[in-house]
């Protein structure tokens, strides 16, 4: 078996960590900047996860992009 | 040579997807015991000049969970030439189910499946608990084999309770899932089915999405020891999401010897490159060692709504939504509300298309009209709105109303409909076909049928796939993919699930309502055309000139260890 194969991701993410939200992610994520920034930042490419409808809120099987999307 | 069963001068195409041969085949004990030139005695021996006979068809992908409890045949999937089925996909089984638990699953159950509720309260028993339970529950009445999913919410909400909405799980709470889970599978269980997707009735998670990734990597690597089988759903209709959804899946496979099916893979206007996208990864995981396999559709995505209560195609209608939960009096009394038909008239004008979906109210025509509505059948409601210089929220609304709200209204062609650019990619031996979802949204649209339209449509009018590959891909291929065994081919040493059917005609029929449910209400279905015989464990179980037979020889596969 071919356990430790590393593809290069289509689109860099990661998955929350239990009690993450916004602010904790963007801590995590990008330490260096100033946390609200990388909250709009982080929300602007997950855009799915920020206007998700219901009550819902963001799930610890969610995907969350670290990166922008690819240009079209 | 004696037989039970002899059928000679078929045109056999044997579920390997080798060229088609012409002979005969002999049955014996419910298995398949001779094939090629034979003769002998037999009970019963049938002439097949002219016509094909296969494996039984596999259909991976169902939800007839609810209906096996009052409808062992689960009618009309055998019709089609079906002869084994998968209930509990996404996430959601009926067992394992606590007595305390069972109005909250048949809730999200009937919210994400759209099963009308008389007919859910009526037709359940509701005398198990366990998986065993509910298998013993319902296999003396099967006519059709079944290989069963096993919820991961179900199991979870076993587990946890009501906190299995609510929160991750605990170490001790995950170790005791994986013994569930090992249960469910030595009675009865194929595998587990998740979701990444899925909301429930009250518009939250359902509780396989609360699943922390540890958690989903232990359910994996029971599965993985048990030789067992994942299908999941994941974001669909984005092809970064799905990606990043096919790596993980990619991942766990590899880890734990797993092979993990999703569905659907789904083509789609808004996002007309999804399916090149996600083929292209699964192609990539595929040869670096994944058993990831997506399953695809035949047919393209028909709806039918009307206002007696939610569906689907109000999913971004709040309003309209909640209007159609509402008691029946209080329901007519909204409607001819002025204040709240403006509300409703605005969500229209702001319309946000459901995932993937091509829809446009304008488009909908009258389908199942009510007595006053009987003149406009096939009027498509931008017409009439124009004709009666009225918003388009109106038209629904008039018309439902004139027929206390008995007028069922249709949208063809929403989605997956792009036949050159499926047909390819049904033909491709790294997709596997499913998702029919066969059993759920009775009301919304007929669930069966895909594989007459996968030979009616992608075999005989596009020539996208040979008639041996397209029986290949709904038996041994699908057999291949799940793990069972024994079944999906012509071959001595297996059932005998078999079908014949006449290539020149073999088809779905049209969408009609019956109403064949446990209460008042109606469902669409498709009835076969050009299905002769089908057979399941050597016995005939559906006859095109007679119908379905009291024959109940349908198998749990894998047997209950």
């Amino acid at each position: 078996m071919l356990n430790d194969v590393t593809i290069p991701p289509r689109r860099a993410f990661t998955q929350p960590q239990a009690g993450d939200n916004w602010e904790t992610l963007a801590k995590r994520l990008f330490p260096e900047e100033p946390l609200q920034e990388a909250v709009q930042k982080l929300q602007s490419w997950n855009l799915f996860l920020a206007f998700r409808p219901g009550g819902g809120g963001m799930t610890p099987s969610d995907i969350v992009f670290t990166e922008a999307p690819r240009a079209a | 040579m004696s037989f039970d069963l002899l059928i000679t001068n078929a045109r056999i195409c044997d579920g390997s997807g080798g060229p088609s041969f012409t002979g005969s085949v002999g049955v014996r004990n419910g298995q398949i015991v001779a094939v090629g030139d034979i003769a002998g005695e037999a009970t019963e021996t049938i002439d097949a000049e002219g016509l094909i006979l296969s494996p039984g068809f596999i259909d991976p992908h169902t939800h007839y969970d609810a209906q096996l409890v009052w409808d062992g045949l689960a009618q009309p999937a055998l019709e089609h030439g079906v002869t084994t089925i998968v209930p509990g996909n996404c996430s959601l089984s009926l067992a394992p189910v606590r007595a305390d638990h069972r109005e909250l699953l048949g809730a999200t159950f009937r919210k994400i499946e759209e099963m009308p509720q008389n007919a859910f309260d009526a037709g359940l028993t509701w005398d198990w608990e366990t998986f065993g339970e509910y298998i013993a529950a319902i296999r003396g009445q099967l006519g059709i084999n079944i290989a069963p999913l096993v919820g991961h919410s179900l199991i979870r909400l076993w587990v946890m309770g009501e906190d299995a909405r609510k929160r991750p799980a605990t170490d001790a709470e995950i170790a005791e899932m994986q013994e569930v889970l090992a249960e469910c599978l030595s009675e009865g269980a194929i595998g587990m089915s998740g979701s990444w997707v899925d909301i429930d009735h009250e518009n939250m998670p359902v509780p396989a999405r609360l699943a922390e990734p540890r958690e989903l990597d232990a359910l994996c690597a029971t599965l993985g020891e048990h030789g067992a089988i994942m299908q999941i759903v994941p974001e669909f209709w984005d092809p970064d999401l799905l990606c990043a959804r096919i790596d993980i899946m990619a991942d766990l496979s590899r880890k734990h010897n797993l092979t993990i099916t999703f569905s659907p893979l789904f083509d789609s206007n808004s996002s007309p490159d999804l399916v090149d996208i996600a083929h292209e990864r699964i192609r990539l995981q595929t040869a670096f060692g994944a058993r990831v396999v997506p399953q695809m559709q035949t047919r393209p995505i028909d709806l039918s709504f009307d206002l007696t209560a939610p569906m689907s195609t109000f999913a971004t209608l709040p309003t309209w939504w909640a209007t159609t939960l509402l008691p029946h009096e209080e329901k007519l009394a909204k409607l001819r509300d002025p204040e709240h038909r403006e509300k409703l008239r605005a969500e229209i004008n702001n319309f946000m298309m459901p995932i993937g979906l091509d829809l446009d109210f304008a488009d909908a025509f009258v389908k199942r009209p009510g007595k006053a509505s009987e003149g406009l059948v096939g009027r498509r409601l931008g017409d009439l709105a124009k004709e009666r210089g009225c918003h388009l929220a109106d038209v629904i609304i008039d018309i439902a109303l004139d027929d206390d709200l008995q007028t069922s209204f249709g949208l063809e062609a929403l989605g997956h409909s792009r036949s050159d650019k499926i047909g390819h990619f049904l033909a491709d031996p790294l997709i596997g076909i499913g998702a029919g979802d066969g059993g759920a949204h009775v009301t919304n649209f007929s669930t069966y049928g895909d594989t007459g339209y996968l030979f009616s449509k992608y075999v005989r009018e596009l020539g996208a796939i040979s008639i041996e590959q397209a029986v290949h891909k709904l038996t041994q291929d699908v057999a291949r993919i799940w793990g069972i065994k024994d079944r999906g081919l012509v071959k001595p040493g297996y059932a005998a699930d078999l079908v014949l059917f006449d290539p020149a005609t073999i088809d779905r029929g049209p969408e009609i309502a019956v109403h064949d449910l446990p209460a008042p209400g109606y469902r669409f279905i498709r009835h076969a055309q050009g299905v002769r015989d089908v057979f399941v464990n050597g016995r005939r179980a559906y006859n095109a000139d007679k119908g379905y037979t009291d024959t109940r020889t349908g198998a749990v596969v894998p047997e209950a260890a």
